[in-house]
């Protein structure tokens, strides 16, 4: 296996009782990515996330980190891993400090306090290490537990949601930061289901539904492989999407706040124009919907599109 | 001859006169009555102003169990009684102190029940009921030596039914006191339950039971080293 | 292992609710000496079978003492300190599951077993400092207020024990109380792995421990069949090493069962939380 690739998951599937979190789940992120795990809530992604951290024990499947089995080499391969899963949770009663001496500890026999002074300082908490957590604003503690990620200089970090529940100069800080870790050669797991987030930062990302990935790679790679959207803009536009809809070359189509929503590939564009002004409709506008937010609904073939 | 036979006629009858007399217990020859035998015992007891002694109390009852105690006696006539104790003791109330000071008349009907050979010896066996309920015990039986005036055995029992029966040894000290010098006291508890607030079921009470015999057993004491009329202070006996 | 037992020891003795057992034995126990004091010792010399006791028998010597009071405030052992035990224990996990800090620590090296073996060491350290304090504070405080004396055994019957022996007795008694609350601990350890709320433990650890005292304790033929199996049955064997002679087969019978329970629960809650997934 390459060594390029710190984690890897292989037919990873959980089932709680009856229902089937995650499903034969493959994933693979390289050295120094910025990977987007995407997914709308309740997809799997912290389920998956929680696999790889060793919280919940997978049904069926592998996980390799590091190119080892974290089944046989757990103490070993989480030394190496720094996460923030969900919302980052602290002993309130202790102060920030403390609370990273402890973690720590956990990580390394002896807690560095430089390390910890060094990881305060990078998510600007440094003035208020000594303070304790039942002060802190949820901003505040969720730059910590980015903090507590960091301790130990880890190779990979993985951060479920690091932005929910922040105002948007919370979210513009984290962001930020996350990107300046992924500069300084760390690999960062990125759980998101805000696609823009993901689009922003990640250069490679898989998209997961319902337990099963929809699709995986580089993020600009998806964007320009598959097929279009188009908005198109004309008059009596439920007519009109039922008319494409009659058309082999159109994937979708559906009327969404008075515009067309259309699926099709590029070059099909002069033929979809043709079709509806001989049809007696007025265009007034097409326009491409490259983003990834598109492309997202395009790929969960759900009701969105 | 004949003056020598008179005088000592006459010597003998002064000596018996004396003897009779010397002796200050009333009689009237065989036909005593109770209180003619109190009064013997209270007489004879009088001579004793007042004694200390060290007691050695040993029990051997199955529920009572308690570890060996000494007890510190102060006495002084006619009722003044401090007992002292380093650690817990308990010593039979009635009886075991010898006071027949205690019996007094306005306080008890007394009777003789008659006479009984105790140990090789004819007693008076005396009853005493006492005529107020405020007096603890609700009957006592007291066995009498008539030569030395002492009570060999007591009986005694309360009005909840326990009873303790004390026999006494006795010796004679500075070659007139006859004072106790072993007790043995058998004693019925019954009705007494302790001080446990609940039942246990330990090993020990499922070996041993908890029956009604478990109450009774035996109370020995041991009197040494006696000290009479050297004299005590009174407020010896103001202690608590 | 040692440094995750310390760091337990940290987060457990950084909160309120640790102290709240030390704080109630401070505050009860001076006033109920205080109490007894004011008394006279009349809740002893009023029972019937004390004064059936003193109509027959002069009594001397302190039996309202330091010993005596120590002995009579063991029982809280019965419900109020396994309470303590059980704020503290059933916390351990559960607390943390519902903080959401077990998922922080459970996603660091060291493995699920050893971080439960530090949770159940600290649990158990927590307890022998309770009995640890109530023996220190009601023998201390007992015996300044009340003065030493021979020690009236709470029994059937009436057992005196002298100074000495009673001195052995409480050295025998509270190692053997701290074994008996180390097993209401292992049980709030064990329902603490069981479910992720904070309450739960503690409520169930006493549930169980109450309506095990009460079939313990209820003279009722039904219940005799029970009481072999409750741990409360043995957990009470401290009682014993104050009885006379001291009954010491029956001693290390309740040792060993109350090792077994020890174990059992132990046991259970590290193959729960093993093998648990972490939701929380």
């Amino acid at each position: 296996m390459n060594n390029d690739i710190v984690l890897y998951t292989e037919h990873l599937t959980k089932r709680f009782k009856t229902v089937t979190a995650v499903e034969d789940l493959n994933l693979s992120v390289r050295r120094g990515d910025i990977f987007g795990f995407l997914g709308p809530n309740g997809s799997g992604k912290s389920t998956t996330i929680r696999m790889v951290l060793g919280l919940i024990k997978p049904t069926t499947g592998e996980i390799r980190l590091f190119n080892r089995s974290l089944k046989n080499n757990r103490e070993d391969l989480l030394r190496k891993i720094g996460a923030l899963v969900e919302k980052p949770s602290f002993y309130n009663y202790l102060s920030a400090r403390r609370n990273l001496e402890i973690l720590a500890t956990l990580t390394h026999r002896h807690p560095d306090h430089l390390d910890i002074d060094r990881v305060l300082d990078i998510v600007a908490l440094l003035n208020r290490a000594d303070d304790k957590v039942k002060t802190y604003s949820q901003g505040m503690k969720q730059r910590l537990g980015v903090a507590q990620a960091l301790l130990g200089n880890p190779e990979l970090i993985i951060l479920d949601e690091p932005t929910a529940g922040l105002d948007p100069e919370g979210i513009k800080e984290i962001r930020h930061l996350i990107i300046q870790l992924a500069q300084q050669g760390l690999t960062v797991f990125l759980s998101s289901h805000i696609l823009h987030e993901v689009e922003q930062m990640c250069r490679t990302m898989a998209i997961i539904d319902k337990g099963r990935l929809v699709v995986q790679g580089g993020v600009k790679h998806l964007l320009n492989s598959e097929s279009d959207i188009f908005s198109v803009k004309v008059d009596r536009p439920e007519e009109a999407a039922d008319l494409l809809k009659t058309r082999e070359w159109v994937e979708s189509a559906k009327v969404l706040s008075g515009t067309i929503t259309v699926k099709i590939k590029e070059q099909q564009i002069p033929v979809m124009t043709e079709l509806l002004v001989q049809s007696g409709f007025h265009i007034f506008a097409i326009q491409p919907r490259r983003s990834l937010e598109d492309y997202f609904l395009s790929k969960l073939k759900a009701d969105y599109v | 001859m004949k003056n020598r036979f008179r005088s000592w006629l006459i010597g003998l009858s002064v000596l018996a006169t004396l003897l009779f007399q010397g002796f200050d217990y009333p009689t009237k020859g065989n036909e005593l009555t109770a209180d003619d035998i109190l009064r013997n015992l209270q007489s004879a007891f009088a001579k004793i102003e007042d004694y200390t002694v060290l007691l050695h109390v040993e029990t051997d009852i199955k529920q009572v169990r308690v570890p060996q105690m000494e007890i510190k006696v102060f006495f002084k006539q006619p009722d003044k009684l401090h007992l002292q104790s380093k650690g817990f003791a308990m010593l039979p109330r009635e009886g075991m102190l010898i006071n027949p000071n205690r019996f007094r008349k306005e306080d008890f009907y007394m009777s003789i029940l008659g006479k009984e050979t105790f140990k090789d010896m004819e007693t008076f066996k005396l009853e005493l009921v006492p005529r107020k309920e405020k007096i603890k015990v609700r009957k006592v039986i007291i066995w009498v030596d008539p030569v030395k005036w002492i009570s060999l055995k007591i009986d005694t029992i309360t009005w909840h039914g326990q009873s303790i029966k004390i026999d006494f040894e006795y010796r004679k000290f500075l070659d007139r006191y006859w004072l106790p010098v072993k007790a043995k006291a058998f004693v019925d508890l019954s009705g007494f339950k302790g001080f446990s607030s609940f039942h246990e079921r330990s090993g020990w009470e499922k070996g041993s039971g908890t029956g009604f015999m478990d109450k009774k057993g035996e109370i020995t004491v041991q009197f040494y080293d006696y000290r009479i009329n050297e004299g005590i202070p009174d407020s010896i006996f103001d202690q608590e | 292992m040692f440094r995750l037992i310390r760091l337990e020891w940290i987060k457990t003795f950084s909160k309120l609710r640790t102290y709240i057992g030390f704080i109630a034995i401070c505050v009860v126990l001076p006033l109920i000496f205080i109490g007894l004091k004011l008394d006279k010792g009349r809740f002893l010399t009023s029972t019937a079978s004390y004064t059936i006791l003193e109509q027959n028998f002069y009594i001397m010597g302190n039996l309202l003492n330091g010993f005596f009071v120590a002995q009579l405030v063991m029982y809280f052992l019965m419900v109020h300190i396994p309470f303590f035990i059980a704020l503290v224990a059933g916390d351990q996990i559960a607390g943390e599951a519902t903080a959401g800090t077990l998922r922080m620590i459970l996603i660091r090296p060291p493995s699920r077993l050893k971080i439960l073996v530090a949770k159940a060491a600290i649990s158990l350290i927590y307890t022998i400092m309770l009995v640890l304090c109530l023996a220190v504070l009601s023998l201390g405080l007992g015996i300044i207020i009340f003065g030493t004396g021979d020690l009236l055994v709470r029994e059937e019957g009436l057992l005196i024990l002298s100074k000495k022996q009673a001195i052995c007795r409480f050295l025998i008694a509270y190692p053997l109380a701290m074994l008996g609350m180390s097993v209401v601990a292992a049980l709030a350890l064990l329902l603490s792995v069981l479910v992720e709320n904070a309450i739960g433990p503690i409520i169930g650890t006493m549930a169980i421990v109450v309506i095990s005292v009460i079939i313990s304790e209820m003279p009722i033929s039904l219940f005799e069949r029970i009481r072999p199996f409750l741990f409360t049955s043995y957990s009470k064997v401290w009682q014993k090493a104050f009885l006379d002679p001291m009954p010491l087969n029956d001693i290390i019978l309740s040792v060993i069962y109350l090792l077994i329970y020890m174990v059992l629960f132990f046991g259970a809650a590290f193959f729960i939380f093993n093998r648990r997934d972490i939701l929380s």
